[in-house]
């Protein structure tokens, strides 16, 4: 694995995995007929890895996501976490949607603290914990204010402490950057990865920008539609932590032109 | 403020029209007479109103207590939405003036039957606001809440609750204005008191100025109370992008 445009077979790795993927499919029941969002999907995850699904829209990134949250199930095939069958939502996991879903009847300290009042434990213990993690993503004097006093980015970011202030071992991000502009998503890419600087999280990022994928991921999934598949996995080998200067090395943008050309062959692109 | 000049605006179209077209008195009086008799007549109109106003705000607490607790039970039971749905339904559709006679032989003559007329009255919409309100939540909040391990209970109190509030604030202030045609009604059907009663009495004598004195009265109290539950719905919903867009 050392330079751009190394690949591995889609195969199920031994059982280091931590997060794996045995040729899960779903098939939804639409209106118009049966629709397969995902296609016997195998995918093995090491314990702190992060992989991320590329693909164009609608090819079934969302769909695998919320399959490992536990929020569906696979109509074929099946899904470990740590080698036990999922059924539900395992309690390792954080979540971040693509829309930011704040509560604007909380204040943005309350709605960090929420997963702990929606499962009835007392948050009051919490209290200082999510202020530093405010802090941290520089909404530190904003933890009295409503969701509906601040910015699209700083609203994603609260939605990400509030994945964050449960510790997970297990993140799972849908597109959780796709709102923002151009700066604030480079910011909270790099927020993000700050963030698992004290012990890498297992993490699967959905998205659909190449240059993200590469920054954040150890490994990029590309996806396509038709049939919803993993092509190909392309390992990302650049160095952690990443942070400004990574975007600036010459492997970096290597590693988006072969990306881009695999997405150009697979016909997704054309013109 | 602009309320009070709407208000003055239909006294001068009122004036005007009455200055000009000269009617009999009983059939549209001068509004300065109508203000001239209020003033003689103050000391009846305050001690038939006050048991109005009574009606009215019990009537109106009456269908809070019973429409939104009966909508909260409506959408967290499936099997009291099946069963009891049906019958709230059917309820509704009975006008509600064909049962006051029959509060009567049940309630007697008391405050009792009038104050649940104006109950049964308003309480509908209170209850089709809650359960719309409860209904509508948005169903990734739903998955977050699953994904976050919630229990069923906290889910209700912390997500559907707080969110259904601004749609159940809208079923109260509709249930405010039934709640002033219930308490009339009340008093037409069974009542020894009231402003209704007094209307009553009062077209039986063709006493058209204190008629119009009682409705001039009857629509500022409306009005009051509509405004008292909106600062209540400002106050408990102010996060609501309907408060905030004031
Ligand atoms: N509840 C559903 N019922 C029917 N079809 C669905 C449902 N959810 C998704 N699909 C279909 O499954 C396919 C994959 O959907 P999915 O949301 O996983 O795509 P995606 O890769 O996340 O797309 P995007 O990048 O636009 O978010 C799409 O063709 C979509 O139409
Ligand atoms: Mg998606």
């Amino acid at each position: 694995m050392s330079a751009p445009g190394a690949s591995e077979p889609m195969l199920a790795e031994s059982s280091s995995a931590f997060i794996d993927l045995r040729r899960a499919s779903k098939t939804y029941a639409a209106r118009t007929g049966e629709v397969v969002a995902v296609d016997e999907v195998t995918l093995s995850i090491r314990q702190g890895e992060t992989i991320a699904l590329l693909g164009p829209s609608g090819c079934g990134k969302s769909t695998v996501l919320m399959m490992v949250a536990g929020l569906i199930q696979p109509t074929t095939g099946s899904l470990w976490i740590a080698n036990q069958k999922v059924s539900g939502p395992d309690p390792r996991l954080g979540v971040v949607f693509q829309k930011d879903l704040l509560l604007d009847w909380k204040n943005v300290l309350a709605n960090v603290l929420l997963p702990f009042e929606l499962r009835g434990e007392d948050p009051a213990p919490r209290r200082s914990a999510a202020l530093a993690l405010l802090e941290r993503v520089g909404l530190g004097g904003f933890a009295d204010k409503r969701p509906y006093e601040l910015s699209g980015g700083m609203r994603q970011r609260v939605a990400i402490c509030r994945a964050w202030i449960q510790n997970p071992d297990i993140l799972l991000l849908d597109e959780p950057f796709a709102a923002l502009d151009a700066f604030t998503r480079e910011q909270m890419q790099l927020d993000v990865a700050r963030l698992s600087l004290d012990r890498p999280r297992t993490t699967i990022l959905v998205t659909h920008e190449i240059s993200e994928a590469v920054f954040m991921a150890d490994r990029v999934a590309i996806m396509t539609s038709r049939p919803s598949q993993i092509r190909e996995i392309v390992t990302i080998d650049l160095p952690r932590p990443r942070n400004m200067k990574t975007r600036e090395s010459p492997a970096f943008g290597a590693y988006i032109v072969r990306i881009h050309a695999a997405f150009a062959d697979l016909g997704v692109l054309h013109g | 403020m602009w309320s009070v000049a709407s208000g003055l605006l239909a006294l001068a179209l009122w004036g005007v029209a009455v200055a000009v077209l000269k009617p009999p008195a009983y059939i549209l009086p001068a509004p300065w007479a109508v203000l001239a008799r209020t003033w003689t007549d103050h000391a009846l109109l305050l001690q038939h109103g006050a048991s109005t106003l009574s009606e009215i705000l019990a009537g109106l607490i009456l269908s809070i207590v019973v429409g939104i607790p009966l909508g909260i039970l409506i959408v967290a039971i499936p099997v009291v939405h099946r069963l009891v749905y049906p019958i709230v339904i059917a309820f509704n559709a009975i006008p509600k003036v064909a049962l006051a006679p029959l509060f009567v032989v049940w309630f007697g003559y008391g405050l009792l039957p009038r104050v649940v007329i104006t109950g049964s009255i308003a309480f509908f919409p209170i209850l089709v606001a809650t359960i719309t309100g409860l209904m509508s939540i948005d169903p990734e909040l739903l998955r977050l809440a699953t994904v976050m391990r919630a229990r069923q209970s906290r889910t209700f109190l912390h997500l559907r609750l707080p969110q259904a509030m601004p749609s159940i604030a809208a079923g109260v202030k509709i249930a405010t204005s039934l709640a002033v045609i219930g308490g009339i009604i009340g008093e037409f059907v069974a009542s020894d008191r009231g402003l209704g009663y007094l209307l009553v009495q009062a077209s039986g004598t063709l006493d058209t100025t204190i008629m119009f004195a009682i409705v001039i009265i009857l629509a500022v109290v409306a009005s009051l109370l509509f405004y008292a539950i909106s600062l209540v719905e400002n106050y408990l919903v102010f996060w609501h992008a309907s408060q905030r867009s004031k």
